[in-house]
């Protein structure tokens, strides 16, 4: 059984609020964005002055100014998750990464990282964008117990504002940035145990939701939107039906893509807010970091027994799912 | 672990030693000696020449408008290509893995990219070590349990680094890196041509990447590794797959680190491979990153005998150190 044992987060420092957006006058308000999408902040590696003064219409611009990197960002996530599983970069034997905007493509997202950590282990990128936390441990779950070395750290990361044309004002009221890290091990018990997860996707709409590597995100919002909740009810549905799942106790993640979306998926499902966990409201949405940095955010809240229940649907389009109980 | 298809793709377009020079990129005598360990006579190119000529593709985003293809596409023809080899039907995958560094969206990944074009409906993501992408993926669905690989799996490494060269200089780029995909369809159930018996997968740290790749693609000479410790990568690579090679007439084929095209021709003797037995996708076709090597074992598909061995070996450059022996049947 593989277990987590310990989580970390980063964000950058920076906060775009809806009132800066709406003073962008690209017709949108604070209030419309509150409503619509539920997001009151979402945290940067751009300068407010540099979003201000040029809509970042020159994405090579960003990567100029931004004050972090997703390998900045992966890095201090992953040294957060090893102080809390109580390792070091060297204990790990292998490190995977999901990082939905790099700067460089060789070395890779993986190897960049394991050389700044100092990490001897084999590093590669596992990608999917959006669901990565449900495509890692599904991935790792794969493994025979002898390949799989003692600790795996997992890290997604993602700049996705850097991305980001600040003249669309869906696009600009989404996006934040952020990295989260877990520390992986079938042999050493953690306080999460992974009692189920799954991934598969539907490439046929793959062109549903894209990045270009040098320019904007963009998506066809209101189908994507759409097959979401639909998906992400499907997914938890389906647990529900297998595991003893008690929403009075059990805990509810989703992909943080907007609050109201969320709230829809938690109200179709009978899931009390307090047991509905989310941190889209005040970081935006992350991609494939927001749903691991929600749990780390929260983990010492994580009581005996309790199963943790994450349901992640993205890029690909994609999707998967996580059972989690507490030890 | 069975290699049931192989199948390779690239660009028609031939860039030649001479139309480089004729651009200006003459390479100096320290240039030279480094060329002369790649080994690369012509590249393949998915830029039309014309443009290189008119623009030296300086402004690298302007590439993608005048490609004759991209990532995806060549992914795409060789997949097709492997399939039909394994005579299996696209709906008979269970899942695609992929690699590039030449993407040209960050999002979806290049695997869901693919399988969007052969119209699939089945779990697609990437696996990108850098370079090695076939010891990374063979390696990797070997150390999963059998239940959880599918039938049939469809591995692709493809890239376009040519659209990411600046042919205004510096020059070895413009003369090493050319443009292909190679795809294998691997099954652990279905015998196939190939079988991959003995792989490891390692990171040696003594090394860097002497390859970047960014907005465009760079080479870091002073990170490239000597032509002993070339030497030192493929005797040991022999040691973990337990291959020893004392006459000639029975060496294995041998895939050695792309890269090194030209210095492997001079390695052959020492290891008792004879040079028809060295195989290169890099000297025609230039440096396709991540995706050389396969195309280099694609090209012996139709003409394998059974029984002969591959021995396939990445390393050297920083990044992921791999090896895979293959034996046909």
């Amino acid at each position: 059984m593989l277990h987590i044992l310990g989580m970390g987060v980063c964000h950058p420092k920076v906060s775009i609020d809806n009132h800066f957006l709406e003073a962008l006058d690209i017709g949108t308000t604070a209030q419309w964005i509150e409503e619509k999408i539920g997001i009151l902040e979402r945290v940067t590696t751009l300068p407010l002055e540099y979003i201000k003064t040029t809509r970042n219409q020159d994405p090579r611009m960003a990567l100029e100014v931004a004050s972090m990197t997703a390998t900045d960002m992966g890095i201090k996530a992953a040294e957060a998750a090893l102080a809390q599983a109580g390792i070091t970069a060297k204990d790990i034997g292998l490190l995977i990464v999901n990082g939905c905007s790099p700067r460089q493509t060789i070395p890779s997202e993986a190897t960049r990282i394991a050389e700044r950590l100092d990490c001897p282990a084999v590093a590669f990128d596992v990608y999917t964008a959006c669901p990565a936390f449900a495509l890692h441990i599904d991935f790792l779950k794969s493994y025979n117990q002898s390949a799989l070395p003692e600790f795996v750290l997992c890290i997604s990361t993602a700049a996705m504002t850097v991305h980001v044309d600040y003249n669309d004002r869906s696009d600009g009221a989404i996006w934040g940035d952020g990295a989260a890290a877990w520390v992986v091990s079938l042999r050493h018990p953690g306080k999460l145990e992974i009692i189920d997860s799954t991934f598969t996707a539907d490439p046929t709409r793959c062109k549903a939701v894209t990045v270009d590597s040098y320019g904007f995100f963009r998506q066809d919002g209101r189908a994507v939107r759409d097959f979401s909740v639909r998906q992400t009810v499907r997914l938890v549905k389906a647990i529900e039906e297998k595991h003893p799942i008690d929403w009075q106790r059990d805990i509810f993640i989703g992909h943080q893509a907007n609050r109201t979306m969320l709230e829809q998926i938690a109200r179709n499902r009978e899931i009390p807010d307090l047991n509905h966990w989310h941190n889209v409201t005040y970081l935006g949405n992350q991609a494939g970091a927001g749903a691991p940095s929600t749990l780390s955010m929260n983990w010492d809240k994580i009581t005996h027994g309790q199963h943790i229940v994450v349901a992640v649907v993205g890029a690909g389009l994609s999707w998967g799912s996580i059972v989690m109980r507490a030890r | 672990m069975f290699i049931v298809g192989a199948g390779a793709a690239y660009p028609n377009e031939l860039l030649s030693d001479e139309l480089l020079a004729s651009l200006g990129l003459n390479p100096n005598e320290a240039e030279r000696r480094i060329l002369d360990r790649f080994g690369v006579r012509s590249r393949r190119t998915s830029l039309p020449l014309d443009y290189i000529k008119n623009t030296r593709n300086v402004e690298i985003l302007e590439a993608r408008a005048v490609a004759t293809a991209t990532p995806t596409s060549l992914g795409i023809e060789a997949a097709r290509q492997a399939m039909e080899r394994a005579g299996i039907a696209p709906e008979q995958l269970g899942l695609i893995i992929a690699d590039t560094a030449t993407p040209y969206q960050t999002c979806p990944s290049e695997a869901q990219r693919i399988g969007g074009g052969l119209g699939l409906k089945v779990p697609a993501f990437d696996v990108i070590g850098g370079i090695g992408a076939l010891s990374l993926h063979i390696e990797m669905l070997s150390s999963w349990k059998p239940e959880r690989v599918p039938d049939y799996v469809l591995c692709v490494s493809t890239n376009t680094p040519t659209q990411q060269v600046d042919f205004s200089g510096p020059v070895l780029p413009a003369y090493l890196f050319g443009d292909a995909a190679a795809a294998f369809v691997i099954s652990t159930r279905h015998q196939g041509k190939l079988q991959a018996q003995n792989f490891y997968l390692g990171r040696d740290g003594r090394f860097k990447s002497a390859i970047t790749v960014q907005r465009s693609i760079s080479l870091a000479c002073e990170h490239m590794i000597s032509y002993g410790e070339l030497g030192e990568i493929v005797a040991q690579g022999f040691k973990k797959l337990s291959v020893s090679v004392d006459m000639p007439s029975r060496a294995p084929y041998l895939v050695a680190p792309q890269l090194f095209g030209g210095d492997m021709r001079r390695y052959g003797a020492k290891f008792n491979i004879p040079s028809e037995r060295l195989l290169s996708s890099t000297l025609q076709g230039g440096y396709a990153l991540g995706a050389s090597a396969g195309v280099a074992v694609t090209s012996l598909w139709d003409t394998l005998q059974a029984g002969e061995k591959i021995v396939i070996l990445h390393g050297g450059d920083g990044l992921l150190s791999g090896g895979i022996l293959s034996v046909s049947f």
